[in-house]
């Protein structure tokens, strides 16, 4: 709490603190209620006013500043009492008190001239007569009455009139002044907002023909088919089409007249982007050619059952009301009917309808549609069948090769809307702008068409929100960060490659502003991210990179783009891999560098990348023939090779370790080396699984392998060989993993003579049946239920015929041996399956049999058994194994 | 007399010259014959011999040796297919 100076006691107030810059010098009388009470609660700090002091000194210092009492002693006290009941110090509510009363004359702080001009201080009476000037009665709680002098107005103005602009927290205006503001303002609000808006875009949409921004051609073409229907429709003549014109319209001569005199094409289908008038298009020259356009949005009657009857419906019917034209039915957004199967059934329902007509003959295709058929039309079909189609239909879509259309555009007549040139474009505005009194320059509105990318109608709703905020001059800055609000695009993958790799030249027109590269690359950012298949974009990126023409040097923009290539299908990789798609917001930035390095001006040739897809498909074969392979290797082989090591380091050597240097001669006259290296080959063979392919003279293969053959034609033919030469080819074609395209071999694979290669193959299949007996052998003796014949038999074995050193490897693959394992662990669970009725049966005999055999009781359930005889032949059986006849 | 394609074996021991139980000899309604021997049945007919055996008994007690005919076999039980086992809980 601040402690007063004794000068605060003689009604002096010295603040502490920064409240001396605000504070005034009041004399006692000219203070009002407000000023009193708004200076009470500045005097004492916020904290120290306990809660609900303002309403206490809000009544008591009134009355304390308005009145002061007679006896003043008591006043005092009374006063003292009710401050120290509300809390506050007693010296302090002196102080309060003094000051309020206004006893001394005070003036202001040292420095500061006195605001408000002194006046003598006339003390409340309780006589009237006693005050000067006019008075006013005032009478306390207890009832006693005291009589205030009233200062004069002008005076208090003066000083009302000082304060305010001293302080300058109270209101400039009166307060009834602003209350009287704000509901103008209100007023003026509801007055706009009750005020009918309509969208630029409506207001300012084409009614006449001439009005169109679309092209004139498509505008005419589009009256023109209209106009055909004229003999179906009204029953007039059809104005002939003029000659000049007629090459546009080339596919209607040929075709046969229709005997409802309508038009070779029932429906048209106007495909373009958004916002360049289509629909505007499709109902004024409907209005134009006399027709009532009947607009059925086909993003809302979605499904066959409720677009078909509605179009029929609208074919067939006609209003009851005033208007009694026709109707031309106007099938907006129907490429919103697609999705799944019930898009499909739409575009089909329209198509049967449109087809009906085409067959022209009341067949009634037995669908019962709730439509009643037109009372002046007489289709031949009975009862509900609709007739055949007598109204035009005109379709309208944005995307006019999505699937669902696809059977929708062979049918209907296709007009493709092109946006209209920025110029034309900026014209029309200006001439809104003129029309709407808004202010705006030629270059802005030229910069805002192409912004809108040539949309008309984001361009209007753009510019109508300038007048609604009070703007009666568009700047270009204006513009600055403006997201125009368009329509949902799709884009295709070739857009976005397209976008990515071409880098378009800016425009000749001299307002046009050019792309900035960082808006350039921060549009191809969202473009991407909007996008979102990213492999699709890469691949595609991939595909087309060498086939664009860049300037680079050395090839390190090839190289840069490469490896941002890799960044990018790295990420995708990881993405894939782990299924957690975090890493794949990055792939856009790869890319985006990627194609920054390689973009050109020039339009790009896009082809829809193959490889990729061919590549895979190429390494799952690949991949299914090495594990093949490895399965029919001997298992020793195939655990000493790695897959990669079998790729790597054996199949491209293949070929020319396995073309044994040999004469073509017999096989006894090999001389040893000859037979040694033979072996060896042979051995290699066995040990990798392979067998020499059956060779065919014209290659199966495709032309991947036209390259190979050809440089083996021309090895053979420069070293003077006719054509018998062969190359060695394997069973399971493990020579293909080391081929590339393009390449003619890793290693040159040396032509072997066909004798050769016949001798090799009968060695290769005398040592695997030599080694298959050998492991039968073996297998036999190490099992024990051989019956003694095959014993007996080993052993007159001729011991040069002995097993050799290979014998001990039973399965003689990996195939075998991997059957082996799953059939071991299966036999020794037999016994604990649940034995068939003859494993019971012995077991129960068994112990019963052991325990006759030591007595002779007798007891034993068969003492006699009968021994059958088969019989035997007298004919001398000598088993014979293979290995002596090799 | 039978004749089988066969042999008989005792699994208790004694030997083929003592006297022992073969099985059971049954005929059928049909005429065919059985022969339970053990687990093992075998099914014969009956064939008449082409010669009929005589069954003679060595006589050696006069001093001289005589043979005294004991029977005639004119014909016997061929048991020549292969036996069927039986799956049956064996009699006590």
């Amino acid at each position: 709490m601040p402690s007063l100076s004794p000068e605060a006691k003689r009604g002096r107030w010295v603040p502490d603190g920064g409240a001396a810059s605000s504070l005034t010098t009041f004399t006692e009388g000219e203070l009002d209620d407000d000023e009193l009470l708004r200076l009470a609660a500045e005097r004492l700090p916020e904290s120290q006013i306990a809660p609900g002091l303002h309403d206490v000194t809000a009544s008591e210092l009134q009355m304390l500043g308005d009145c002061t009492p007679a006896s003043q002693p008591d006043f005092e006290a009374e006063a003292q009492e009710l401050l120290a009941d509300a809390g506050i110090d007693a010296t302090e509510a002196a102080a309060t008190l003094e000051l309020a009363a206004g006893r001394k004359p005070v003036h202001g702080p040292e420095g500061e001239e006195n605001l408000i001009p002194l006046r003598p201080h006339i003390p409340p009476s309780l006589n009237a007569l006693d005050v000067p000037g006019q008075v006013m009665p005032v009478t306390d709680g207890s009832g006693k009455r005291a009589y205030c002098s009233l200062e004069d107005v002008q005076n208090t103005g003066q000083g009302r009139a000082a304060l305010q602009a001293r302080s300058g927290t109270l209101l400039a205006r009166p307060y009834s002044l602003l209350l009287q503001d704000i509901e103008a303002g209100r007023v003026e609000r509801a007055r706009r907002a009750s005020k009918p808006r309509t969208l630029w875009a409506d207001k300012y949409a084409p009614t006449a023909f001439m009005d169109l921004l679309s092209a004139e051609q498509i505008n005419r073409d589009v009256v023109r088919w209209l106009k055909e229907w004229d003999a179906c429709v009204f029953g007039r003549a059809v104005p002939p089409a003029p000659a000049a014109r007629s090459g546009a319209n080339s596919m209607g001569p040929a075709a046969a007249p229709d005997p409802l005199g309508r038009p070779q094409h029932k429906i048209i289908l106007l495909a373009g982007p958004p916002g360049l008038g289509k629909t505007t298009l499709a109902h004024v020259a409907a209005v134009h050619c006399g027709y009532r356009p009947l607009e059925i949005n086909a993003s809302d009657d979605r499904s066959a059952g409720a677009l078909g009857p509605r179009v029929a419906a609208a074919a067939t019917m006609r209003s009851v009301l005033a208007d009694r034209r026709p109707n031309c039915i106007v099938v907006d957004e129907i490429d919103g009917a697609l999705g799944g199967a019930e898009g499909a059934g739409a575009i089909a329902a329209l198509l049967r309808i449109a087809a009906d007509a085409a067959s022209s003959d009341g067949e009634s295709d037995g669908e019962e549609h709730p439509a009643p058929a037109g009372p002046e039309k007489r289709p031949k079909g009975r009862g509900k069948a609709p007739g055949p189609l007598l109204r035009p239909i005109i379709a309208i879509c944005n995307d006019l090769y999505c699937p669902a259309l696809r059977p929708l555009r062979d049918v209907a007549r296709v007009f493709h809307f092109r946006k209209p040139t920025t110029e034309r474009l900026a014209q029309r505005l200006a001439y809104l702008c003129a029309c709407e009194g808004l202010r705006c320059e030629k270059s802005t509105l030229r910069t805002l068409a192409e912004m809108a990318e040539c949309d008309v109608r984001s361009c209007l709703n753009t510019l109508q929100v300038a007048p609604e905020r009070g703007q009666t001059h568009v700047r270009l800055q204006d513009l600055k960060g403006l997201s125009l609000g368009q329509k949902d695009v799709t884009k295709g993958a070739f857009t976005v490659w397209q976008d990515l790799l071409q880098h378009k030249p800016p425009a000749a027109i001299a307002g046009r502003a050019s792309e900035a590269p960082a808006a350039r690359q921060s549009r191809l950012l969202t473009l991407l991210q909007d996008f979102g298949e990213h492999d699709l974009v890469l691949s595609g990126v991939h595909e087309n990179l060498l086939s664009l023409r860049y300037f680079d040097l050395a090839c390190s923009r090839t190289a840069w783009a490469l490896f941002a290539l890799c960044d990018a299908d790295r990420l995708l990789g990881s993405c894939y891999a782990s299924g957690s798609w975090g890493a794949a917001r990055y792939v856009p930035a790869a890319l985006l560098s990627a194609a920054g390095e390689v973009t050109s001006v020039e339009r790009p040739a896009m082809v829809w990348p193959k490889s990729g897809a061919d590549a895979r498909r190429k390494q799952a074969g690949q991949a299914a023939l090495l594990r093949a392979w490895r399965c029919a290797m001997s298992p020793l082989g195939a655990a000493c090779h790695a897959p990669r090591s079998l790729v790597l380091d054996i199949a491209p050597m293949l070929g020319r370790v396995t073309a044994p240097p040999l004469r073509p001669v017999g096989l006894r006259l090999f001389s040893s080396a000859e037979s040694a290296a033979l072996n060896q080959v042979v051995a290699l063979m066995l040990a990798l699984g392979l067998k020499p392919a059956p060779q065919v003279e014209d290659d199966e293969d495709e032309n991947a392998d036209g390259e190979e053959r050809e440089a083996h034609q021309g090895l053979a033919s420069s070293s003077g060989r006719p054509r018998q030469a062969h190359t060695l080819r394997f069973q399971p074609p493990v020579h293909s993993l080391a081929r590339f395209r393009g390449q003619a071999a890793a290693c040159p694979v040396p032509s072997c003579h066909p004798a050769t290669w016949q001798t090799l193959q009968q060695a290769l299949d005398m040592e695997a049946i030599r080694r298959a007996e050998a492991g039968r052998l073996d297998a036999g003796d190490k099992g024990s239920a051989r019956s003694d014949a095959v014993a007996a038999s080993r052993e007159d074995t001729p011991p040069g015929l002995g097993p050799g050193p290979t014998r001990h490897v039973v399965p003689l693959t990996l195939a075998e041996r991997l059957q082996l394992a799953k059939t071991a662990p299966s036999a020794a669970l037999k016994p604990q399956r649940s034995m068939s009725w003859l494993d019971g049966l012995k077991e129960r005999k068994r112990p019963m049999g052991r325990q006759t055999v030591g007595g002779k009781d007798g007891a034993a359930p068969h003492s006699v058994l009968y021994c059958f005889h088969e019989g035997y032949t007298n004919a001398v059986r000598r088993p014979v194994r293979m290995a002596h006849l090799l | 007399m039978i004749e089988m394609q066969g042999e008989i074996e005792r699994k208790d021991g004694g030997g083929l010259d003592e006297k022992f139980d073969i099985g059971t000899l049954s005929t059928s309604s049909t005429g065919s014959i059985f022969l339970t021997i053990g687990y093992h049945q075998l099914e014969g007919s009956r064939v008449p011999l082409k010669k009929p055996f005589a069954i003679l008994e060595k006589d050696t007690s006069e001093g001289s040796t005589g043979y005294q005919v004991v029977g005639v076999v004119r014909e016997k039980y061929k048991f020549s297919a292969r036996p069927r086992p039986l799956i049956s809980k064996p009699r006590a």
